[in-house]
Order: structure tokens, then C-alpha cells, then sequence
């Protein structure tokens, strides 16, 4: 049996963190494996947890999901980072690529539309 | 004064939420104008708009509405005054960060502001003129607010 590709889940959001995680586990090839409200919490588990997958917001405190994105690839930059945000223009997707994001998923979203994003990044 | 593209940008945002996570549209009425002073019901997200322009963009609901909403979405049982202080900043903050398609990205916003029932702690600056756009969902009633105009 294959691993199970490990998640980190980041929003300031607590809603946002149910929806991604409940979603996420119907999927029997994901595990969530930590959530994060910042993106210091989110480095902090990152390096407890080590996950394959991120799901990242961008607008938080402390420190924001592009800050937070540049620190996990300086940590692993095998990782694969999915930006989920309601920042869904073209110049912050950008801008999330040149951080080191590998996928761009705006809000709102669905079930489908979060799956078919995960499944970018595992091809 | 915003144009009507502007308010249907915000018109569109707010049904796209609630097409996605609330299992079927909200109404959104044609917004009316209010000057500076505020409309504020039991919970409110606020999101503060800086860059090219700048004041605020809130959302503001019964604590009836949001919990529907709370255990639509999570088909938890009840929710507590946190869940639905969240549900109202994620509403404010997907429809503020969906703006910036039609404002461009010197439409920064801030993380949300959370507040319930106290207006006394809502200390954003709104421009002189405000847009509140009404939203009819299944029964229970929330608004938008508008408020910003060019730094």
C-alpha cells in the first residue's frame, strides 16, 4: 500500500481549516496531519510534521502565507504547496509561484475544484 | 461614487460564497447609500482596504443567520460565539480578496476584524459615503458594507 501523502492545513480561518480538512478526508491516499492559523504556527508544525502537501492562505497574522511559503521551500523544497485564497487575481498568483507555491486555488472553492487542485500537485 | 460594475463586483462575490459553501444563493439587493455612520448586527468581519484606495468592507449578521450557516457547512450541531465571529471575517475576506480581480492588486486588504454586538470596538476608518448591499438568505437577513474611496 502506497504512503499516505501528508498535509498541513493553513488558515486563520477555523472554518476554512474544517472545510479543506473534511474534504481532504475523503481521500484515502491524504492524511491531515496538522492545522495552522498563522504562518509561524505553520513553519513550527511544518518542521515537527514534515508534510508533503501545504494548503496555504495568503492574508494572516504574524506572519502571512507568502512570508511562510518562502520559509518552508528554504526548509524543504521538495514541498508542495497549494496557496488557497480569496486573493484569487492573477498578480497574486504570481506572486505565490515566484515564492515557491505549486498550485493556486481561489475562494471559494468546492470539493471538486480542491480535489482536482491536490491531484495537480501529486502528477 | 462607485459604478456599476463596482457594486456588481460585490453583488457577484457575495452569491459566489453562498452558492459554494451555503447549498444555494443569497439574494443580494441593489445597495443603498448611507453616510458614515454604521449599520452593525450581532456579528461583524471587517476587512480593512488600503493601496490605491482606502476604508473598509464588512460584512454584519444576526447570530441566528451565521449559525445556520455554521452547522450548513460543518453539519456541526451548534456553534459558539467564536465559530460565527469567524464565519462573518471569512465571509468579508473572500469577498474583499475576490474584489481585487475587478480592482486590481493595489486593493490590499487586511486579516478581518472580529467583532460581536460592540460598535464602540469597530474603529476602521469608512469613507464619508458607505454602499450597503442587503442579503436575504433563507429567511435571515445580513449586509455588506461598502466604504472606501480613493487614498
Amino acid at each position: 500500500m502506497a504512503e499516505k501523502q501528508k498535509i498541513l492545513v493553513v488558515d486563520d480561518s477555523s472554518l476554512m481549516r474544517t472545510i479543506i480538512t473534511t474534504m481532504v478526508k475523503k481521500n484515502d491516499a491524504l492524511e491531515v496531519v496538522g492545522q495552522a492559523s498563522d504562518g509561524e504556527m505553520a513553519i513550527q508544525l511544518f518542521k515537527e510534521q514534515s508534510p508533503h502537501i501545504v494548503t496555504m492562505d495568503i492574508t494572516m497574522p504574524k506572519v502571512d502565507g507568502l512570508a511562510a511559503v518562502k520559509e518552508i521551500m528554504k526548509i524543504n523544497p521538495n514541498t508542495k504547496i497549494l496557496v488557497v485564497t480569496a486573493q484569487n487575481d492573477e498578480a497574486m498568483a504570481i506572486r505565490a509561484m515566484k515564492a515557491g507555491a505549486m498550485g493556486f486555488l481561489g475562494k471559494p472553492f468546492n470539493e471538486q475544484t480542491l480535489s482536482e487542485a491536490i491531484k495537480g500537485l501529486l502528477a | 461614487m462607485m459604478q456599476e460594475k463596482d457594486i456588481q463586483t460585490f453583488i457577484k462575490g457575495v452569491q459566489e460564497y453562498f452558492r459554494e459553501y451555503a447549498g444555494e444563493e443569497a439574494r443580494v439587493e441593489i445597495p443603498y447609500v448611507k453616510g458614515s455612520d454604521r449599520v452593525l448586527l450581532d456579528y461583524t468581519g471587517a476587512i480593512g482596504i488600503s493601496g490605491e484606495r482606502k476604508g473598509c468592507v464588512y460584512f454584519t449578521a444576526s447570530g441566528e443567520m451565521l449559525d445556520a450557516l455554521f452547522r450548513h457547512i460543518t453539519k456541526a450541531e451548534g456553534s459558539t460565539p467564536n465559530d460565527l465571529k469567524d464565519i462573518g471575517g471569512e465571509i468579508a475576506n473572500t469577498v474583499s480578496g475576490n474584489a481585487r480581480k475587478h480592482f486590481g492588486d493595489a486593493f490590499m486588504i487586511s486579516i478581518p476584524m472580529l467583532l460581536n454586538g460592540d460598535a464602540s470596538k469597530f474603529d476602521f476608518d469608512m469613507a464619508s459615503v458607505s454602499y450597503v448591499f442587503p442579503i436575504q438568505w433563507r429567511g435571515y437577513k445580513a449586509f455588506l458594507v461598502v466604504g472606501f474611496e480613493n487614498a
